[in-house]
C-alpha cells in the first residue's frame, strides 16, 4: 500500500505553473505585513518597554518624570489640604470668642 | 524585558514614596494644629505674625475673657430656651413673648459688645497693620456679618 503510493507520487507531475515572481511576491506580503505590525501602538510600546526601558538612560529619565509627576501632584493636594486646615482653625478661633457661635453649634 | 518590569517597578515606588513623603512634610504643621487642644491660638499667632511678647498679651486677653464668654454663652442659651418655651405655648405676641424676645435681643447686644470690645484689645496688642487686618476679619465674621467675608480672608487660606 505504502510503496503504491509512493509509485505515485512519484510519477504525479503538476501541470500548474508558477509565476516568475512567486518567491519575491511572497517575501513582499511578509515584509509588508511585518512593516503594518511594527507600527502598531502596541506593538511600538511592548518593543519601547522591552528594549529601551531597559537602558540606563531611559529607564533614569522614567523614574525622574515619575518622581517629578508625583511631587507635583503632591505639592498641589498638600497646599489644598492646608488652605482647609487654616481655615478650619480660623472657625475654631472665631467660635472661641464668640458666645453666639457656642450656642449655634 | 524582566530588567524593565524592574524598572518599571522601581519608577512606581520611588513615585509613590515621593508622593507620600511629601505630603505628609507639607501638611504636618497644619495637621498637628488642628490636633492639639490650643492649635487655634497657634493659628493667630501665624495668621497675624504675632512676636513672643504679643502672642503672651493676647493668649492672657484670651484667657481673660474666656470665662466671661462662656458666662454670656450660658446666658443666651438660657434666654434663647425660655424664648422658645414662650413662643410655642403662646399664640401671639403677648408681653411675656414680648419680654422674653427683648432679653434676647439685650443679651445680643450686650454679647456683641464685649466682643467687639474684646477684638479691639487684641488687636491693640498686634502691630497695626496686623490689627487693622484682624479687626477686619472678626468683624466680618462675627460683629459685622453683613461684611463680605471674602475681602477679608485669611491670608493662608488664599
Amino acid at each position: 500500500m505504502g510503496d503504491e503510493l509512493e509509485k505515485q507520487l512519484s510519477s504525479w507531475k503538476g501541470d500548474v505553473e508558477i509565476p516568475r515572481r512567486f518567491q519575491a511576491d511572497v517575501w513582499q506580503r511578509i515584509a509588508a505585513r511585518d512593516a503594518a505590525r511594527r507600527t502598531r501602538a502596541w506593538y511600538q510600546l511592548r518593543e519601547w518597554f522591552s528594549v529601551r526601558l531597559a537602558k540606563p538612560s531611559y529607564a533614569t529619565a522614567l523614574v525622574v518624570a515619575g518622581v517629578s509627576i508625583s511631587l507635583g501632584v503632591a505639592h498641589v493636594q498638600a497646599q489644598s489640604a492646608n488652605a482647609r486646615h487654616w481655615r478650619e482653625l480660623e472657625t475654631r478661633y472665631v467660635s472661641s470668642i464668640n458666645p453666639n457661635a457656642a450656642v449655634s453649634l | 524585558m524582566k530588567r524593565s518590569a524592574s524598572v518599571l517597578l522601581l519608577a512606581i515606588v520611588a513615585s509613590l514614596t515621593a508622593y507620600c513623603v511629601y505630603y505628609e512634610c507639607a501638611t504636618r504643621s497644619a495637621q498637628a494644629m488642628l490636633t492639639q487642644p490650643d492649635g487655634r491660638m497657634e493659628w493667630l499667632r501665624r495668621e497675624f505674625r504675632l512676636t513672643d511678647s504679643q502672642f503672651t498679651k493676647v493668649k492672657h486677653l484670651h484667657e481673660a475673657y474666656r470665662p466671661g464668654c462662656d458666662q454670656m454663652c450660658l446666658r443666651i442659651a438660657a434666654a434663647n430656651s425660655e424664648a422658645d418655651a414662650l413662643i410655642s405655648t403662646n399664640h401671639g405676641v403677648t408681653p411675656e413673648v414680648d419680654a422674653a424676645l427683648k432679653k434676647c435681643a439685650a443679651l445680643q447686644n450686650e454679647c456683641r459688645q464685649a466682643l467687639l470690645a474684646h477684638v479691639y484689645a487684641v488687636s491693640a496688642a498686634m502691630s497695626p497693620t496686623e490689627g487693622q487686618r484682624y479687626v477686619r476679619m472678626m468683624t466680618a465674621r462675627i460683629v459685622q456679618p453683613g461684611l463680605s467675608h471674602a475681602s477679608v480672608v485669611s491670608q493662608e487660606a488664599q
